[in-house]
């Protein structure tokens, strides 16, 4: 059968003609601005070549700790969304639990909630002394445990990373039960029929069924973490100092000083390291597949 | 079950567009309408860009607004930004032409490091309300002697404002050197109560020691404005400004901001006061009438006195006659029209109103509208010794405002000295002036 | 009685974790009823009065009525765009991906990492005329979401057996009639997950109204808030209120939709 006449190119062109209009080519216009000594301050634009691109990479110091924190997040966003968000989509799977479908959508929840209200009520929720964790907390007699959860140096991250988690783990739990709910239920019987514990059932029928989910999910909380801004501008403002400031909050910094050029640098740094890594993925994954 | 499910989303889904599309139709054709008559009176509605920050939250100026529309039935559309975005926002609608009739920034205009108003904005100085106002806040509208906006507040002046009681139960007199008020905060530590209230969180509050006390800084010298801004002397000659940082340190270390002072934000000042939590805050004379309105019981005007910000062994108290004004889009549609919006404001009766109309606003800068000082403030404020801030006089400091405060932020926590503090502002104002290719610093 | 320690043990987390879930959203909805001097700590206290006149003062001062509207408009039809656009090149480009097809993949998945430019979009928006419009809004939206529901939606199609298009063509089926009679009524599982999953996105959003339509009557309800937000000032009450009548709109589309989500991202998911 041939192929290309079944399955007309044509029907790509609108996703990709409004696409390239519309996000690519704007997009792209934005990165020729890197090249370029662009500012605030003067209506004149020359081309300065790859100057900007070398004070990155050399002079600033400041950037590498940027990119050490974002790689931090990253890693550790992706692993913890993707542990919680697969304990939670096996636990609400369980035909025991009492109002599967309401515990879902409450922990599905934070997810349609926007980043400027999640700061805003962390903030407050934190906050040492007036904040509800930490009375709850002496509340309960573990006073000690009470902290300056986004002002403390030792604390800040990882209380950036745990709130990251509280919003995101919920789409990876909607997207684990999918990927669990789609098993079929022959496996896990066989599998009791032949004895099988639980750990032994998730570690040999489970987890392989569900790596492709589970690839998929990687590939959403790379990018996301790699490029985060919102949810470290809105809890910690890069704060205190620029303990907790990643790539984006850079960007921003340098755009809200003037510098747009450098601006558009960094951000065009970014979007290369993203492109090739999601390329890399979505490469390797078929690779595999055509292997089997 | 599943079917009427179906059928509900699809029937909730299609009215909410029909809606929508009727909605967006309707305003559609009316806009065009107006459009066309462009010339006439009626139908024309001008645009007001304005940061979150730029408008007063009690809504005064969008009372004006819906006055003046009754009166000429030119409507105004306020159309409100996030504070976070304005800055990039009204630099890439100015630049594309797309920019509103009447913008809101802050003053002063005159500065390299502001937008360059000039540029984009319509000139305003033959329009009659010009001489009216205060010659400082004139010159924060101007530049090259071209009068370009209009703008309403006051001269802005931080005080410390202490509360009387503590102060009488201790045993205390108003701090008038640094040694002084390092002994005063001590004791009210001692006694269990907070010293002084510090909010880091916002970003600007903490930042005011440093630049409200320029007095000591023309002290060192009556033409240093001029000196810094050509580049001849550098931040780290003014022996003030190092000391005050690192005496901002000490304090901080001693505990006199309280615990968690680094997760106070501005919004819970008026509670911290107002419970005697705290005894004392950076703040203008006008705060205490808005304590007055949130918390009536504990009459803040008779029971929060003031003295001035002694960091430094400073005894003058620092005058900003910098806030925010509204400026004419020379490229917009309807110039004529909103001259006639500025004529309208600039009417004594409705200065008057939005001077009642907004509680943390204090006076006015055009004399003619009596401020709400008492005559005991009054009498405080003209018995001072004032001086010009330094922000408005010197260049690349107001835009680095919050970021300094994030440097001091670190500095409190441990991450950076006192020096870091003054060299990272140092070197972000040679970061400014070279970018913006300022004579002084690019030869 | 293994079995039933196991049941209560289970039961009591997932009770736990929705609650930790719930918390903030109790602290919101509780703070949309307070005075403004009371909200300004954001604690969980019940408030001394319930002030409900703060949603009346919220719906008039942000002109509720006409940005909810607006906001409706923007992301149902920005959302319907993407669903037929992506429905149709997910269909062709994961059916033969071969030669062009493969290129336009890759292509359209870049834009998952393209970076927002302002002034070059509004220099493109421009050229288009579509600055200031309600069309442009909605056509922005669906390009720059395009991408990640292209992502979503690729793998899904792989999963239906061809033998399905093959018996189709046998049968006389056109290219068009393979589409909508065959492959439509089969990815509505995905397609109602990618409508909900990008209606969250297109309502929650605020920053490209505030840049490309110059005319608050044009602007959606997520801008409101701003209105109450002042230099020193913030009326968190006000806040408060008025994202809890924000986020009323999505949670219902999701409650709608939850069905389709899991449905839908679990067949989409398992091929990958």
């Amino acid at each position: 059968m041939n192929r290309k006449k079944i399955y007309p190119w044509y029907y790509a062109a609108g996703a990709a003609i409004l696409f390239f209009l519309l996000c690519f080519l704007p997009g792209v216009l934005g990165i020729a601005y890197s090249f370029t000594d662009w500012n605030n301050f003067s209506n004149e634009i020359h081309f300065v070549g790859l100057a900007n691109y070398k004070t990155v990479f050399h002079g600033n110091s400041e950037y590498m700790k940027y990119i050490v924190n974002t790689l931090w997040f990253t890693v550790a966003t992706t692993v913890l969304k993707t542990v919680v968000g697969l304990a939670l989509g096996l636990l609400l799977t369980q035909t025991f639990i009492k109002g599967k479908n309401l515990h879902r959508m409450i922990i599905f929840s934070p997810q349609v909630m926007s980043y400027l209200v999640v700061g805003l009520v962390f903030r407050s929720m934190l906050h040492p002394t007036t904040g509800f964790l930490n009375n709850f907390l002496r509340g309960i007699g573990f006073g000690g445990l009470a902290k300056n959860w986004l002002t403390d140096l030792k604390f800040v991250f990882p209380t950036v990373i745990l709130v990251d988690t509280w919003k995101g783990m919920g789409y990876i739990m909607v997207i684990v039960i999918a990927g669990l709910l789609s098993v079929a239920p022959e496996y896990y019987e066989a599998a009791s029929i032949d004895g099988a514990s639980f750990f032994k059932k998730f570690t040999c029928i489970t987890l392989p069924l569900l790596k492709p989910v589970l690839v998929n999910v990687t590939v959403l909380n790379v990018t996301y973490g790699l490029r985060v801004f919102d949810m470290i501008y809105s809890l910690t403002n890069g704060g205190p100092g620029n303990a907790t400031g990643v790539i984006n909050t850079a960007v921003y910094k340098e755009f809200s000083k003037g510098n747009l050029a450098m601006g558009t640098t960094l951000s065009s740094i970014l979007f290369l390291v993203v492109l090739s890594l999601l390329y890399f993925i979505i490469w390797s994954m078929e690779n595999k597949e055509v292997e089997v | 079950m599943k079917r009427s499910g179906k059928r509900l989303i699809s029937l909730t889904l299609a009215a909410i567009l029909a809606a929508g599309m009727t909605a967006g139709c309707s305003t559609g054709t009316s806009s065009t309408k107006s459009g066309d008559n462009g010339g006439t009176k009626k139908n024309v509605t001008l645009t007001f860009g304005s940061h979150q920050s730029g408008l007063p939250t009690s809504g005064i100026v969008q009372e004006l607004a819906k006055e003046f529309e009754g009166e000429t039935g030119i409507k105004i559309d306020f159309q409100i930004s996030p504070d976070a975005q304005w800055r990039d926002l009204i630099k890439v609608k100015l630049d594309s032409g797309e920019a509103p009739d009447i913008i809101c920034v802050d003053t002063p205009i005159s500065l390299v490091s502001s937008i360059h108003m000039d540029r984009y904005c319509a000139e305003l100085t033959d329009q009659d309300w010009v001489n009216r106002m205060d010659a400082s806040a004139k010159s924060a509208v101007s530049v090259d002697n071209k009068v370009y906006g209009i703008t309403f507040p006051g001269a802005k002046m931080y005080f410390y404002l202490y509360n009387k009681d503590i102060f009488n139960k201790l045993g205390l007199k108003v701090p008038t050197t640094y040694a002084e008020f390092k002994e005063v905060c001590q004791k009210i530590k001692d006694s269990g109560t907070t010293p002084i209230y510090e909010a880091t969180t916002n970003g600007w509050h903490q930042v005011l020691p440093l630049f409200e006390t320029g007095g000591l800084w023309l002290a060192q010298d009556p033409d240093i404005y001029q000196k810094l801004n050509d580049n001849k002397i550098d931040l780290d000659q003014i022996p003030a400004l190092s000391a005050i940082i690192g005496q901002l340190d000490e304090c901080a270390r001693a505990g006199y901001f309280g615990d968690d002072y680094l997760s106070n934000a501005w919004e819970n000042g008026k509670e911290a006061m107002a419970s005697g939590r705290c005894a004392m805050t950076i703040a203008e004379l006008g705060y205490r009438g808005q304590i007055d309105a949130d918390y009536p019981d504990f009459k803040a005007s008779e029971k929060l006195g003031a003295f001035v910000m002694p960091w430094g062994d400073n005894q003058t108290v620092g005058v900003n006659p910098a806030s925010n004004a509204y400026f004419i889009n020379k490229d917009g549609k309807y110039v004529e029209e909103a001259k006639q919006f500025f004529e309208f404001l600039s009417r004594p009766e409705n200065l008057q109103k939005r001077l009642d109309g907004q509680p943390e606003l204090s006076n006015l800068c055009w004399s003619e509208i009596k401020s709400k000082y008492s005559e005991e403030d009054q009498k405080f404020l003209d018995s001072l010794k004032k001086a010009n801030v330094v922000q408005t006089s010197v260049n690349y400091i107001d835009s680095q405002w919050m970021d300094v405060g994030k440097d001091l932020e670190s500095m409190y926590t441990g991450a950076m000295t006192p020096k870091d503090v003054l060299d990272s502002i140092m070197k972000r104002r040679t970061e400014q002036a070279t970018l913006q290719k300022d004579p002084g610093w690019v030869k | 009685m293994k079995r039933s320690i196991v049941s209560i043990v289970g039961n009591l987390v997932s009770f736990v974790i929705s609650l930790i879930v719930l918390l903030p959203l109790a602290v919101l909805f509780i703070n949309s009823f307070k005075t403004s001097a009371e909200a300004n700590r954001m604690t969980l206290s019940l408030p001394k009065k319930w002030v409900v006149e703060n949603y009346i003062t919220v719906i008039e001062k942000g002109k509720l009525f006409s940005s909810f509207l607006n906001g409706i408009l923007y992301a149902s039809c920005s959302v319907v765009i993407i669903v037929i656009l992506v429905s149709a090149a997910a269909f062709v480009i994961s059916r033969n991906q071969k030669g062009i097809n493969r290129f336009l993949y890759y292509f359209i998945i870049s834009g998952i990492a393209v970076p927002i430019n302002n002034v070059a979009l509004m220099k493109v928006l421009q050229v288009l005329h579509l600055v200031n419009t309600r069309i442009g809004i909605i056509l922005l939206y669906a390009a720059i979401n395009i991408p990640l529901s292209l992502f979503l939606s690729f793998g899904f199609i792989a999963t239906i057996p061809r033998e399905i298009d093959e018996a189709a063509v046998i049968d006389g089926c056109s290219p068009r009639q393979l589409f909508l009679r065959v492959i439509v009524p089969l990815i509505k599982p995905i397609m109602s997950t990618v409508f909900v999953l990008e209606f969250m996105t297109v309502w929650n959003d605020f920053t490209m109204p505030l840049y490309y339509l110059n005319n608050s009557r044009k602007w959606p309800m997520t801008l409101a808030v701003y209105s109450f937000f002042g230099a020193f000032e913030n009326s968190w009450n006000l806040v408060a209120a008025d994202i809890i009548l924000t986020l009323a709109p999505v949670l219902i589309v999701f409650i709608l939709g939850q069905k389709y989500i899991v449905g839908g991202v679990s067949a989409g998911s398992v091929k990958g």
